[in-house]
């Protein structure tokens, strides 16, 4: 009764990460974006969480807590923080319509459950059938970062590519944290990025106008 | 020890050249000397490394992190050699960079704090920092290190690409680049990630969670699932070929190479490059062990064969001397995948020569192609004539540069394309070996007509003409030795080593 709880939760919380994927093709404005990142993070957590209260195992909590502080929390935050600073639209512009996005997403959808279909029917575990929903994510994130022309929404592109790859992780080696930490430092990218995008006017580089003597090249 | 010293000596080399940059009386100059020290330290820790004898099945270290088999080192040595060579050219300002910028002072506001820092930024830190990051590429052992350490030289990279300027009169500035690299490249890493997990999948599936990402535990399992092998096989051939060049995920090699300062291209195309090949072949080793070697061979050969055609393609129509020799980059690494898609000793070797001989010849062109961008102020072929006249020293090293780029003999190109094409008739791919040097004739045509617009010709007025050797031509001198000991001299010691990479490889 209990697994069967469990196994359902773990569906829901899969079709969450891969709806809010979705919901983040389809549109347009960047908070409603970032919300839609907020409750992608958030959902990895709680699956992250059960994985840990069920294998009682320390490595998916702390993964957890980072989903839930940095991607959840921290990212978004310092993504809206810089675009209001810099004064830059909310609204995006992407280069297709929203009809077209969604069948796309779709379309990708097919291609991760036809890619995965034999990973998921020979794997002896209860998540194998969930590991194309998590390739679906990287391939919608992988969309986002070509259809969206605001570099935010880009550079956010990039972090549903990484919550897929965490997901992944999460669903494929609950309990191997080395398969799950090193989409961590996709979150570095994604922060530098970030500030490269929109970048805060009193971070002073060595730039390349302001040092360079007369006469150096640019 | 051998090999914590090989990673140790550049990690400190940036620890304390970022530590000379913090705006010291002679900062510069002792930064110098530590720069020079740890390329020539670096490289020979390398070449020590390759020399010695190593068991196929490798030895382990570092808590299982770490190991030295007969790829790592041969790899490690490429890499440090490669990567020295760069290294030497950046001491001069016709390298292409400043490798010290004015003391400028850094503020970061955050929230109500200001935090204050004089620097005098310099290319020599990141510059060991990435060589450290691609030597811990070739010899890691763990997967998930491997990936960590792939991502890392990409973040460098990217900070490098950051703090140099462009070259070029008008264009992006050196934010947007740095940028469009991480963009462009991420996906590719992204695949590589799935790739790390889905082989995890495997190996928990196979021999329990815990040594699951242990590269020597997975290629002594010969039963690992096969399906998830195959998938985890094509992403990271896609993922980590991204790095090298490789057809589909290449198209950001001629925007960046195009734009970005050319010892930083040379890093990329010559020793990033070669470490995105050895991950493949570890790729491959793993895969082989489990399937038998057919499917990571056709793979191989399909990969090959998209690359040679897509560079076949755009080097006929480029105008731009730059990006021309992006494209070669993706043809000579299709060519790579055709000699490991052949199989065999013979196409295996030829292969690994292909390799070494292309981080070489990289390492050549680019670097005199960012003293021509110097010298010219334009990447446009039209805009680039009467090289020979108006830098004979430079105009010759390039034209040496492109003979071996080409695959002309006496260069080692010339040696090891014969060996794919043979390895492909034995191995009855006969179609496959025709076209591709077919292919490579189109593409040599389209190189050699390029070269000798540039050699030759008016010099333009803004040109002046300088006979001059300078400090620069040292390093490419080094380069050119390089290359022919790795084709008309071929010590033994060297033909030993390639044959032991060739027989781990294709047992």
């Amino acid at each position: 009764m209990l697994a069967d709880l469990i196994s359902r939760v773990v569906n829901l919380l899969v079709f969450a990460g891969l709806a809010t994927a979705l919901l983040f093709i389809w549109r347009t404005p960047v908070r409603s974006q970032l919300q839609a990142l907020r409750w992608q993070a958030f959902a990895l957590a709680e699956l992250a969480l059960l994985i840990a209260f069920v294998r009682q195992e320390a490595e998916p909590f702390l993964a957890a807590v980072w989903l839930a502080s940095v991607r959840g929390c921290a990212v978004p935050w310092l993504c809206w923080r810089l675009i209001v600073r810099q004064g830059k639209p909310a609204v995006n512009s992407a280069s297709v319509d929203p009809a077209i996005r969604l069948v796309s997403a779709v379309g990708l959808v097919v291609v991760a459950y036809v890619v995965l279909a034999p990973i998921a029917d020979l794997a002896h575990s209860t998540a194998a059938p969930l590991l194309p929903s998590a390739l679906a994510t990287v391939l919608i994130g992988m969309l986002a970062m070509i259809v969206w022309q605001h570099g935010a929404s880009r550079v956010l592109g990039l972090l549903v590519i990484a919550n897929g790859g965490m997901l992944l992780g999460l669903l494929a080696t609950p309990g191997v944290l080395g398969a799950i930490a090193p989409g961590l430092l996709l979150d570095l990218f994604v922060v530098v990025l970030l500030l490269g995008e929109v970048a805060c006017p009193t971070l002073a580089h060595d730039g390349a106008m302001a040092t360079l003597p007369a006469g150096e090249e640019r | 020890m051998l090999l914590i010293v090989l990673l140790a000596i550049p990690f400190l080399a940036a620890i304390l050249l970022e530590l000379t940059a913090l705006g010291l009386r002679h900062g510069p100059r002792i930064g110098m000397i530590i720069h020079v020290g740890a390329a020539l330290g670096t490289c020979a820790a390398g070449i020590l490394l390759a020399a010695q004898v190593w068991p196929a099945s490798g030895i382990v270290s570092g808590f299982g992190l770490l190991r030295v088999d007969p790829l790592s080192a041969f790899f490690a040595a490429v890499v440090s050699g490669v990567s020295s060579l760069v290294g030497f050219s950046a001491l001069s300002r016709e390298g292409g960079i400043a490798p010290h910028r004015r003391p400028t002072i850094h503020r970061l506001v955050i929230g109500r704090w200001t935090l204050s820092v004089n620097r005098c930024p310099n290319f020599y830190a990141p510059f060991h920092l990435l060589v450290a990051a691609m030597l811990l590429v070739v010899v890691a052992n763990h997967l998930s290190l491997l990936w960590s350490a792939v991502a890392g030289a990409v973040l460098i990279l990217a900070h490098m690409l950051n703090r140099q300027s462009a070259l070029a009169a008008s264009g992006p500035s050196s934010g947007e680049i740095a940028r469009n690299y991480l963009l462009m490249v991420t996906p590719g890493l992204a695949l590589a990630l799935l790739a790390t997990a889905i082989i995890a999948l495997a190996g928990a599936q196979a021999g329990g969670a815990a040594q699951s990402l242990r590269w020597d535990v997975l290629a002594a399992t010969t039963n690992l699932s096969p399906p998830e092998l195959r998938i985890a096989l094509i992403f990271a051939l896609i993922g980590y070929g991204m790095i090298s060049g490789l057809a589909p995920l290449h198209i950001w090699l001629p925007s960046i190479v195009g734009v970005a300062p050319a010892p930083i291209v040379a890093l990329m195309t010559g020793a990033l490059a070669s470490t995105g090949m050895c991950v493949i072949l570890r790729f491959k080793v793993l895969a082989d062990v489990s399937l038998g070697s057919d499917f990571s061979q056709t793979v191989l050969l399909g990969m090959g064969v998209i690359s040679l055609l897509v560079a076949t393609v755009f080097v006929l129509i480029q105008h731009d001397y730059k990006r021309l020799l992006a494209y070669l980059i993706t043809g000579h690494m299709g060519v790579i995948c055709l000699g490991l898609g052949f199989g065999g000793f013979g196409g295996t070797l030829g292969a690994i020569l292909h390799l070494v001989n292309l981080a070489l010849i990289m390492v050549l062109v680019w670097l005199v192609a960012g003293y021509i961008t110097l010298t010219y102020r334009s990447t446009a072929i039209s805009d680039v004539q009467g090289l020979l006249w108006a830098r004979p020293v430079a105009g010759g090293f390039y034209l040496l540069g492109v003979l071996a780029l080409a695959g002309l003999p006496p260069f080692g190109f010339f040696l090891s394309f014969i060996m794919i094409i043979e390895a492909g008739m034995v191995a009855g791919i006969v179609w496959v070996a025709i076209s591709a040097t077919v292919l490579h004739v189109i593409i040599v045509v389209a190189l050699l007509r390029a070269i000798h617009a540039m050699l030759y010709g008016n010099i333009p007025d803004h040109v002046i003409t300088d006979q001059r050797w300078r400090w620069m031509a040292a390093p490419l001198l080094l380069n050119v030795a390089a290359l022919l000991a790795l084709s008309v001299i071929m010590p033994s010691p060297i033909i030993a080593a390639l044959v032991r990479v060739a027989n781990f490889v294709s047992p």
